[in-house]
């Protein structure tokens, strides 16, 4: 169909270009603003596909993005495609219900990948600025963290103690007095 | 990563075995970067994800995250990041600087007050046919209920109103005004004389009602005011009087010697109110509003008398509906009646300052009410996290209700959020509305806040929590009523009068009539102790772990059995340690009763022999308190508070002429048409209660022994005296609202 013409190409540090819808990319408010920029008259009339293909389908735009290798950039753009037909609320009032909100099956499934892709995921949304994925992907860290010892949680991140016994117990000592009050 | 609560390990080694995806990661990166290698701001959206003990847990794992949990400003943005929605200023819970112990203990309490496991206990007290006055105390699991119409005080469990002591309190015939604080009972009479009781700490071992001997104010008192915070120790004024010729006189409750004497105006004082520390506040009828401090100085204390403000009250000519609120740590005077609602700073550099809540021409103010934690008492300090604002819950007519910070410095007051509760479309209160178009019921009764929630209450037992910054509902609050308690109330429509609140154990008691409510969610003092066990044992063998988890859960519940045995035995006056101190304390105060309450001696050992006349009596009180109320309505009307009718309707007719002679040649007060009739329905109604009562000489004039012959004669109480006393307790109750008379203390 003409309507989801791919004609925004983003191109990763790796140079890889990932020729998308507009809509999808638009879940970057990065890209959002920068096409804004670049196209101030289609930022208006984003659904009406008549003036599209005139002005600027035989020139796709291509939105560089120093920051993130392509490897990364699949999945982001994996995620924006699954989203593309939802609105999320620009308000960040309405952040505080999705707080505790538990993380979305999808999501926690598309964000089951190892530590290092985790971490460039979350990255690559926070340069992007997409926070419903940054959020998601924060969950998920969080997640890992929750419930456990502080031995469990070197053992997830492969973090080294640097604590000696002493000041570990000094630490434990400084919990405790915070929890009485 | 299914069960995400209870995380055992098992689910967490699954997440260290992600599936591998990156394939092309050693092309670009020597080192695998690790999720502990984030940006601090990043690193900070995730820990504001977690709960407060993992909060607690991430100090422990590296040096990194140790300075992490320890940066104040660090834990600032989490608080905001996770409470978006609290505004800049806001109560601290922990009153504390450190942000994190705010977010743990507000995170941990939230919880409770919205989700905690809910245990409510509907119950009736024992002999009180209405609380008037209600001290909880929820830390020592007691409360101390009053009932001004029979003068009952009683100490009693706070879950389930069982009895722990009971005594009475002869209220003096005549009395104008009365005060009740967790350790004292403070009564003004018509004829000027003062009058107090000691209430003890552990039980209630009444001394009796002791005059003060110090010479009497010239006139009526027309208030007083005890010092709530502590019992003042002996050389320190813990009360307070002021009558009708503007006379202010401090007291030393501990001995009954009068510590201050002072001329404010010539007009009566309606209001008193002090911290016993610096300052004392005082409202004259005419809406003058004085501040007088050197009083508490132990070296200088010579009484500066201030003017601080005129406060208008376009409806009436006097101030006797205006209501008076201190906030001594802002150095702030609330000062509201049905129309406004003002605040008067007295703080030097911005002395007699003041701003006003704007209302729409439609709206009044019902009530208004603190925050229950006594911030009111301490020192403003803008270094606890939230700024150290105090909050008060405003409650208009039509079931509005507001937030308002009394520590601002603005002209015009902004509620920090205001909504409609849901408990204003009560399918109850709807019908009852309906089907009697002459009922003018507000649909709500009462507002309560602490620094978490906000609670609203209706009728019969109907109340809401709210997130009090944000106006979030947070659940509701009802339980079944016994058939026997819906038999005492019979079925009547009756409003809850007072909600107390405890935020940190979560629970609150709730009073409608004679019907008590206390309910509490989870257990936050319990919680704390297991988590801080939970925590340390964490790193040990999890087969070891079960056992010592279980016998330090045996050992916990055994300690806290033993010491609950030990707190009853301690209340009961049983325990071995304490019995001579018990002993001494009950012969000093029956030796004290002897001497100085010669009333109350001499009418009960009276009272002994008397019996045989009591109906004798009962007829000609009944004839007295006949002719009494038509002198009652003139004095009650031209005072102001509604405890004159419970307790002047006991006056013998040689008083109440006095009080009418009094009244009229010192007072010359118009009488208000409506406030009359409603007074005379009032009377009516408690004249019905007179000659229902039979064989109970309790309203026997001339002697207080009626309170004495009321102990005996309790059980003999039909339901015919309780509806009795219930109605005309109801109708003195819903006539404030309608003369706009203030029953602030009595509420």
């Amino acid at each position: 169909m003409p309507a989801t013409e791919k004609n925004i190409i983003i191109i990763t540090s790796d140079g890889e270009r990932f020729p998308v819808e507009r809509k999808v990319a638009e879940k970057s408010i990065l890209i959002k603003n920068m096409l804004k920029n670049l196209l101030p008259d289609e930022g208006e009339e984003d659904d009406d596909d008549d003036e599209d293909p005139d002005s600027d389908a035989d020139e796709p735009i291509e939105v560089p993005t120093q920051n993130v290798r392509s490897a990364v950039m699949k999945n982001i753009l994996e995620w924006c495609e699954h989203y593309k037909e939802i609105q999320f609320p620009d308000d960040e009032q309405d952040d505080e219900s999705k707080k505790s909100a538990p993380i979305d099956p999808w999501d926690k499934n598309f964000l089951n990948v190892d530590q290092e892709m985790l971490y460039e995921i979350i990255l690559a949304a926070n340069y992007l600025n997409i926070k419903p994925l940054l959020n998601a992907s924060c969950k998920v860290v969080a997640e890992m963290i929750r419930s456990k010892s502080p031995e469990e949680i070197r053992k997830t991140f492969n973090i080294v103690n640097d604590f000696t016994p002493e000041e570990e117990a000094a630490i434990k000592r400084e919990n405790e007095w915070a929890e009485d009050r | 990563m299914k069960v995400d609560t209870l995380g055992n390990s098992i689910e967490e080694e699954k997440t260290v075995t992600r599936r591998p995806l990156a394939v092309e990661k050693d092309q670009h990166h020597q080192k695998p970067h690790a999720l502990s290698d984030l940006p601090l701001e990043l690193l900070l959206i995730v820990f504001s994800h977690l709960d407060p003990k993992s909060l607690q847990t991430i100090a422990l794992v590296c040096k990194n995250w140790y300075n992490i949990s320890k940066d104040n400003s660090v834990w600032m943005q989490i608080f905001r990041i996770r409470y978006p929605l609290v505004p800049s200023h806001f109560s601290s819970i922990a009153r504390t600087h450190q942000w994190r112990d705010e977010l743990i203990k507000r995170e941990t309490l939230l919880k409770n007050w919205r989700k905690g496991k809910g245990f409510q206990n509907t119950f009736t007290l024992n002999d009180l046919l209405f609380v008037s006055d209600l001290h909880a105390d929820f830390q020592n699991n007691r409360m101390l209920a009053f009932d001004t119409h029979t003068g009952r005080l009683l100490t009693c469990n706070i879950n389930n109103g069982s009895s722990m002591d009971s005594n009475i309190s002869s209220v003096p015939s005549g009395t104008t005004s009365y005060d009740i604080s967790k350790h004292f009972i403070f009564y003004g009479r018509w004829d000027g004389k003062v009058f107090g009781s000691l209430i003890n700490h552990k039980n209630i071992l009444m001394s009796g009602v002791k005059e003060f001997q110090d010479p009497q104010h010239q006139g009526m008192i027309t208030s007083v005011h005890l010092i709530k915070t502590d019992l003042a120790k002996q050389g320190k004024m813990g009360g307070f009087s002021g009558d009708q010729h503007g006379n202010l006189r401090g007291w030393d409750l501990k001995n009954g010697e009068k510590m201050l004497s002072l001329n404010i105006s010539s007009l009566p004082l309606v209001k008193i109110e002090s911290n016993g520390k610096d300052v004392i506040v005082v409202l004259s009828n005419n809406g003058d509003l004085f501040i007088i401090d050197n009083v508490f100085s132990l070296f200088d204390s010579s009484p500066k008398v201030t003017k601080l403000y005129h406060f208008e009250n376009e409806e009436e000519d006097d101030q006797i509906s205006t209501k008076m609120i201190v906030d001594y740590g802002g150095q702030k005077i609330i000062l509201y009646n049905n129309h406004k609602l003002e605040i008067i700073s007295y703080a030097s550099d911005n002395f007699g300052n003041y701003c006003t809540l704007m209302l729409e021409s439609d709206e009044s103010i019902y009530k208004a009410s603190l925050e229950q934690n006594n911030t009111q008492f301490s020192v403003q300090d803008e270094d606890i996290v939230g700024g150290d604002p105090l909050m008060m819950g405003v409650l208009l007519r039509s079931g509005k209700v507001m937030v308002i910070n009394v520590r601002e410095n603005v002209f015009e007051i902004e509620p920090i959020t205001s909504f409609y509760p849901q408990l204003i479309n009560d399918d109850d209160y709807r019908r009852v509305i309906t089907t009697d178009p002459n009922i003018d019921l507000p649909p709500l009764s009462v507002i309560a806040i602490n620094s978490l929630v906000l609670l609203v209450g209706s009728y019969n037992g109907k109340a809401e929590l709210y997130d009090v910054l944000t106006g979030e509902f947070l659940r509701g609050l009802t339980d079944k009523i016994s058939r026997k308690t819906l038999d005492l109330i019979s079925n009547q429509f009756l409003p809850i009068s007072n909600i107390q609140t405890e935020q940190d154990l979560s629970a609150g008691v709730l009073i409608f009539g004679p019907v008590v409510r206390f309910f509490k969610f989870g257990d936050y003092y319990k919680d704390m102790d297991k988590k801080k066990r939970k925590l340390f044992v964490n790193d040990r063998k999890p087969s070891s772990n079960d056992v010592k988890r279980s016998l330090e859960e045996y050992e916990y519940d055994n300690y806290h059995e033993n010491l609950k045995y030990e707190m009853l035995d301690r209340y009961n006056g049983q325990d071995a340690q304490d019995s001579d101190e018990e002993l001494q304390m009950a012969m000093a105060l029956s030796a004290s009763m002897n001497n100085s309450s010669v009333n109350v001696t001499n009418s009960s050992s009276k009272y002994v022999t008397s019996h045989n006349d009591v109906d004798e009596d009962l007829m000609r009180a009944i004839e007295l308190s006949k002719l009494d109320a038509e002198s009652d309505a003139d004095l009650t009307s031209a005072l102001e508070t509604s405890h004159i009718r419970e307790t002047s309707s006991r006056t013998s007719d040689t008083i109440a002429g006095k009080v009418l002679k009094s009244v009229s040649s010192d007072s010359d007060n118009d009488l208000d048409e409506a406030l009359d009739e409603d007074l005379k329905r009032a009377l009516e109604l408690s004249r019905r209660e007179f000659n229902r009562i039979g064989k109970r000489p309790a309203y026997e004039p001339e002697t207080d022994e009626n309170a004495n012959a009321e102990d005996d004669d309790n059980d003999d109480m039909d339901d015919d005296l309780r509806l009795a006393i219930e109605l005309s307790k109801q109708t003195s109750d819903f006539d404030w609202q309608k003369e706009g008379s203030s029953t602030m203390r009595h509420q």
